[in-house]
């Protein structure tokens, strides 16, 4: 089976984060950590980690389409939901916290427990 | 002079995202809810009032709760010293907790800023001091006989063994 492709590519996402080009979004990513500088660099230090297998699926929004991706950070399954805004250019993350239920990647499933 | 555009937001699709200061918001910093200061400009979108931020925004925001995450650390632990120093000395206290002599009143007395773990230490001691502070005195007496019966491997050395120790050159 072909692995899926994100609609943004994941080249021009980094670089952006790297850059500090990344803007939050509060109540569904900020709020799992101590303050918010500890949640910015968790995004960038998992941003930067991405590979096409943490890849799951691109979701087509009203007005926007994202690119959502599964990853194991701290030992937990965090669910990760961006696009990419070029006006700006900036990666907008309205998504950043742990899965509620396991989500298949093209590296596969992430669950949500710590890895034994 | 140009002007940047506003963000368009999105969580909704269609609001701007502008600075907004209000007083009013809550926020978690660290162990606590605490109120971000009114001065403080969050980009929040004009239509679902969603609130986003940028690493220099969460830099600013985070600097302006600090302080008041300090304040609010050195109420609490004037509070529970208030209500553990009527049951006994601060000497006993700083004894079982392993600090220096002196170093509550240092603190007390904002020569030295109390860190959230000893505030959670005194905050917990506080809520039944006595009881506390015994419980506090039983657990260094286990671990104090724990660690003495650890280090002693085997029972008392016979007479064979010591004379085979003598033999040692």
């Amino acid at each position: 089976m072909k692995a899926r492709t994100p609609h943004w590519p994941l080249d021009r996402v980094k670089t952006l984060v790297a850059d500090g080009r990344v803007f939050i979004q509060r109540s569904r990513a900020l709020v799992f950590f101590a303050d918010r500088e500890a949640a910015t660099r968790a995004v960038q230090q998992v941003v930067s980690g991405l590979t096409p297998r943490s890849f799951a699926e691109t979701k087509t929004q009203t007005y926007d389409t994202c690119d959502v991706y599964g990853v194991r950070w701290e030992d937990e399954g965090w669910y990760l939901k961006i696009c990419v805004d070029e006006t700006m250019p900036e990666v907008a993350v309205i998504s950043f916290h742990p899965l509620a239920h396991p989500l298949r990647t093209n590296g596969g499933l992430v669950s949500p427990s710590p890895a034994k | 002079m140009t002007m940047k555009a506003a963000r368009r937001c999105h969580e909704c699709g269609t609001g701007k995202v502008i600075p907004v200061a209000k007083a009013g918001r809550q926020e978690r910093y660290r162990t606590l809810m605490l109120e971000i200061p009114a001065h403080v400009e969050i980009p929040t979108c004009d239509n679902c009032g969603a609130e986003w931020m940028d690493p220099g925004t969460a830099r600013a925001i985070d600097e302006a709760l600090k302080s008041v995450y300090q304040a609010s650390l050195r109420t609490l632990l004037n509070k529970a010293l208030i209500k553990i120093r009527a049951r006994t000395s601060m000497r006993r206290v700083e004894r079982l907790l392993g600090l220096s002599e002196g170093y509550l009143s240092k603190v007390s007395n904002s020569r030295s800023e109390p860190s959230a773990e000893l505030v959670s230490n005194l905050g917990l001691i506080s809520m039944n001091p006595t009881s506390r502070l015994r419980d506090l005195e039983t657990f260094w007496t286990l671990s104090k006989k724990r660690a003495a019966s650890t280090g002693r491997k085997s029972p008392r050395p016979s007479k064979t063994s010591s004379a085979a120790i003598e033999q040692r050159p």
